[in-house]
């Protein structure tokens, strides 16, 4: 049986960063499970038109450089004046899709203008804005947006961590719809994650906790399975002496700390022997750093002098497979997808899958598909108070902008709460609607529209609303009722309906049969003005 | 609610406190500083300042007895205070007994609020439960709470605070960032304002009257937009306008000067919303970062200096305002003693909290000092708690804003013996 239109929308706009006319033609063509298993499996080719705006946009790079210094300074400094190249430019992205050892040589560098490092995080966000608008494959980014909250690193902490952006993007989309054990090895051994919390100085003894703590805390089991409070000793955690921790405690953090000792990465340091590593921003293990002896880790026994890796990926696979991380993940993911409290009944699911496809390579594709086809999925109310990313995007979809970010986007999404790589601690953002929707933040979300409706953005989001207002919408009634629908897929609620017509009739006297008529940037305007308000009701606020 | 019994202990707190506030006027030296008299007696509302630093600080690296063995035996000279040199610590006087105690360089603008009274130290203070988890510790701090089972509670401390408070002012309690923190969780009474500068509504008055009809309506979103659009009107009457119709810029008393920094530019908020008299009572500040595992001798350095002077800033502009002005700063919890391998140090327990005000008996180190020996220390490793933090806060509501009742604000504490704050 076909599924209601209002039904189908309601779970587009759940699942993606908003529907579109287009998108909702081609999940009505599909129908809705036909549609989830084909975003399940997405392939690169399809995906085109959003990569060549990607190819097609060019960003603004703007930095002045005193000259380096000549020889003969005196004389320099005789001049009193201050030698300058100023650089301004509109670049295509050209580190988005280097490999990591092309990017990274800049670390450290002080050569290499500010500018020219933080640029690869600059391009990772643009990326990231266009994927959200155009990707066809729309539920992979809403899980790539998930996961960079999930493992979530901040590009402002130290330069490497912005060098290494790209390709952790990359790492996470690639494994975003995949076994969480690898996207987790991924995670721990990239420059990122590594330079983020610290692993990468981790050496024998004392090791350095900062990963493992948020390891067990943020990235596995949970701080509800952190049973510290009421444990201080391991054999006294439930289930312990049959070697099944309900959770943990500080003395695994401080095992586990030691069983990545010496996970770090090629940054040209100099060794203790004075050799220079490569600088390349790759994985690597420094035998010195490690701390070879035996440790234990929720209840298991590590002997002593293992090789190379084995103790930390054996701490990998002991926190991947405990039961408190599927709880944990199946309800991060619940949480993303359907409300900010799920249904109990649908994260149990959620999780017995997470288990059952533990060594499964679409492990996390197979709980999203229960997820997206549970009965609770398709019953739960628009509840999520959409992410600023997501309330730009999905406008910008649902009016057919042209769409060209720059940085100027960016700040506007901080200026509403959410910090694109910029998040600084190792939580991500808060996935409840009462952190996106008090204070200023609201206040910024309310002047979104506005933004994107005045010149000053032309150029970044270009929506020409009278270009795509049919001939046939003679009256403002008709006019209102295309846009509304556009956006909200149904007419302008009924308490606003009167004043929304009054501003594109610009008159008290406003009525519905009004003739749309005036100078067309003037009615353009007025459209966007409408478009201004409609976006903020509840209706389109909440997905 | 509970209207009946809340106001009769109100006016037996107004009285305890007046008498508490009038012992405490002959502070020394005051003068010197330039500040106005505490005028407490004379103003209509008391001020709270929370600040908060997230990422649990070093207090060991903040304020520490330089010539304690084991504190020296634990650390590199570079993670810890030194007791000569271009960088030796600034010597207190009354620090706890016997040792030396100094306070870390950077912090060279808060000992002159030590100096002259205004600033008393609690080291050794904090969240009792065993937890080295940052944001279990922070939500159970701002929930005024010590056990992870009461989570669940939907409101802050902050938010309690503005309840048992008296006056209806427009803007009683404000965060100077983007959205309200757990502190003032579940508040109606608060707003969220980082900086007053494009406070503004971008469409034109037509629009406006429009965007109130969306917010009619139930729940959470009609309710806060409904607030910020009152706040927009009122609020915007009150700023001092530019020729251009643009707001002008918040000039601070005399002789003030904030630096440039982020958590700068929030107190600089706090202290316009405190001028502009809209009836600020409570405030909440956040300055993050403080999660020093590498790199702590450099890190803390800067972190010390941007907490230090901003605050001495912050102090001296809001200290001739017709308000009585109280300043907590803490973190949620302290770090290890010894230091890890990566020049760092990991999370700890116990730590330092800081009380500032004008009639306070500052210029002191109180509480008790638990000692760095290894069976001294909490899990033998961590500085131990000798005062609940909301022993100290407790203290600080009940002697210096009228109204406040501690045992609303932190439901099922006890307090213990008064540690003497004011």
């Amino acid at each position: 049986m076909a599924a209601h239109p209002d039904d189908l929308r309601r779970w587009v706009n759940r699942a993606t960063f908003g529907a579109s006319p287009a998108l909702m033609e081609e999940v009505s063509r599909a129908g809705w499970e036909g549609w989830v298993e084909a975003q399940l499996a997405p392939d690169e080719p399809a995906d085109q038109d959003c990569q060549r705006r990607i190819q097609k946009l060019r960003l603004l790079i703007e930095y002045e450089v005193e000259r380096p210094k000549a020889e003969g300074g005196a004389a320099k400094m005789m001049m009193g004046a201050k030698i300058v190249r100023k650089v301004k430019e509109y670049r295509p992205l050209t580190l988005l899709e280097k490999p990591i050892e092309a990017v990274f040589p800049m670390y450290g560098k002080d050569g290499v203008p500010f500018s020219e490092k933080s640029r690869a995080m600059e391009e990772v966000m643009m990326a990231t804005m266009l994927r959200a608008v155009y990707s066809r494959w729309q539920v992979r980014e809403m899980l790539v947006e998930f996961w960079h909250n999930h493992f979530n690193v901040n590009g402002d902490k130290d330069e490497s961590i912005a060098l290494a952006l790209p390709s952790y993007d990359r790492t996470l989309r690639s494994l975003a719809l995949g076994n969480f054990r690898a996207l987790l090895e991924a995670v721990a051994k990239s420059a990122a994650m590594l330079y983020y919390l610290d692993g990468v100085e981790s050496r024998a003894s004392p090791a350095n906790e900062n990963f493992a703590r948020e390891l067990f805390e943020l990235h596995t089991l949970g701080v509800r399975h952190y049973l510290n409070h009421l444990h201080s000793k391991w054999r006294e955690v439930p289930g312990a002496l049959e070697g099944k921790p309900e959770g943990y405690i500080d003395q695994d953090v401080y095992e586990a700390a030691r069983a990545f000792t010496g996970w770090t990465v090629e940054n040209g340091n100099e060794d203790d022997e004075g050799a220079k590593r490569p600088l390349t921003g790759k994985f690597m293990l420094r035998e010195a750093w490690h701390d070879p002896y035996q440790k234990r880790v929720l209840a298991a026994e590590f002997d002593s002098q293992r090789p190379g890796l084995e103790d930390g990926r054996r701490v990998l696979d002991l926190v991947a497979r405990h039961p408190a991380t599927a709880r944990f993940i199946a309800e991060k993911l619940c949480r993303r997808f359907v409300s900010d409290d799920p249904p109990e009944t649908l994260v149990t699911k959620a999780a017995a899958e997470f288990s059952a496809a533990v060594d499964a390579p679409d492990q996390i594709a197979r709980v999203l598909r229960l997820i997206l086809l549970s009965p609770e999925y398709r019953e739960a109310a628009p509840a999520k108070f959409k992410r600023p990313l997501e309330f730009l995007a999905s406008y910008l979809r649902a009016v057919g902008a042209e769409f060209a970010p720059g940085m100027g986007v960016v700040y506007c999404l901080e200026g509403m709460g959410q910090r694109l790589f910029r998040w600084t601690t190792p939580t991500g953002h808060p996935d409840v609607s009462a952190y996106w929707q008090g204070g200023t933040f609201l206040l910024r979300r309310w002047n979104l529209p506005y933004q994107l409706r005045d010149d000053d953005w032309k150029g970044i989001a270009v929506c020409h609303f009278l270009t795509h207002t049919p001939p046939e919408c003679r009256t403002i009634g008709q006019a209102l009722d295309h846009w509304s629908a556009r956006l909200l897929g149904k007419s302008a609620p009924e308490k606003i309906r009167g004043a929304l017509l009054k501003i594109l009739g610009d008159s008290e006297e406003a009525n519905a049969d009004m003739a749309f008529d005036g100078e067309d940037k003037d009615r353009d305007q007025r459209l966007g003005s409408c478009m201004a308000l409609l976006a903020v009701t509840p209706e389109f606020q909440y997905r | 609610m509970h209207s009946t019994s809340s106001s009769v202990t109100r006016r037996s707190f107004l009285r305890r406190t007046l008498a508490a506030s009038c012992l405490a006027f002959g502070s020394p030296g005051i003068q010197q500083l330039g500040f106005a008299e505490d005028s407490s007696a004379a103003a209509g509302r008391d001020l709270l300042v929370s600040i908060f630093l997230r990422g649990g600080c070093d207090g060991l690296n903040v304020l520490a007895p330089v010539d304690d063995e084991h504190y020296r035996a634990a650390r590199h000279a570079s993670l810890r205070i030194a007791e000569k040199g271009e960088k030796s610590g600034i010597s207190l006087k009354h620090g706890y007994d016997g040792q030396d105690w100094r306070l870390h360089p950077a912090a060279a603008p808060l000992h002159e609020l030590y100096a002259h009274g205004d600033l008393a130290l609690i080291h050794a203070c904090g969240l009792k439960n065993g937890t080295r988890s940052h944001f279990d510790a922070q939500d159970m701090m701002e929930r005024g709470i010590s056990d992870q089972k009461n989570l669940g509670l939907a409101t802050g401390w902050l938010t309690r605070l503005l309840e048992t408070l008296p006056g209806t002012g427009l803007v009683p309690g404000v965060s100077a960032a983007g959205t309200l923190p757990a502190s003032f969780l579940g508040s109606s009474r608060a707003a969220a304002i980082p900086s007053l500068q494009d406070f503004s509504y971008y469409g034109d008055e037509r629009q406006m009257k429009t965007l109130r009809l969306i917010q009619q309506g139930s729940g959470m979103l009609a309710e806060d937009g409904l607030r910020m659009l009152n706040l927009l009107q009122e609020i915007g009457k009150r700023l001092p306008k530019k020729p251009d119709g643009g707001y002008a810029d918040y000039v601070p008393a005399k002789g003030v000067e904030y630096p440039d920094h982020d958590f700068s530019q929030a107190l600089k908020t706090v202290a316009q919303l405190a001028r502009m008299e809209v009836g600020l009572q409570a405030a909440a500040v956040d300055y993050g970062d403080w999660d020093t595992h590498t790199g702590q001798d450099y890190r803390l350095n800067d972190l010390v200096t941007n907490l230090a002077k901003p605050l001495r800033a912050f102090y001296q502009d809001v200290s001739n305002i017709n308000q009585r002005v109280t300043i907590v700063v803490m973190s949620e919890f302290g770090r290890r003693l010894k230091a890890n391998e990566s020049g760092g140090t990991d999370h700890g327990h116990g730590n330092l909290m800081m009380i500032m005000g004008s009639g306070i008996r500052g210029g002191r180190c109180i509480g008790s000092w638990p000692g760095l020996a290894n069976d001294q220390l909490d899990q033998h490793a961590d500085l131990s708690i000798t005062t609940d933090y909301r022993q100290a806060l407790s203290e600080i509501l009940q002697a210096r804003m009228r109204g406040a009742d501690p045992a609303k604000i932190f439901p099922g504490f006890e307090p213990g013996v008064p540690l003497g704050l004011v």
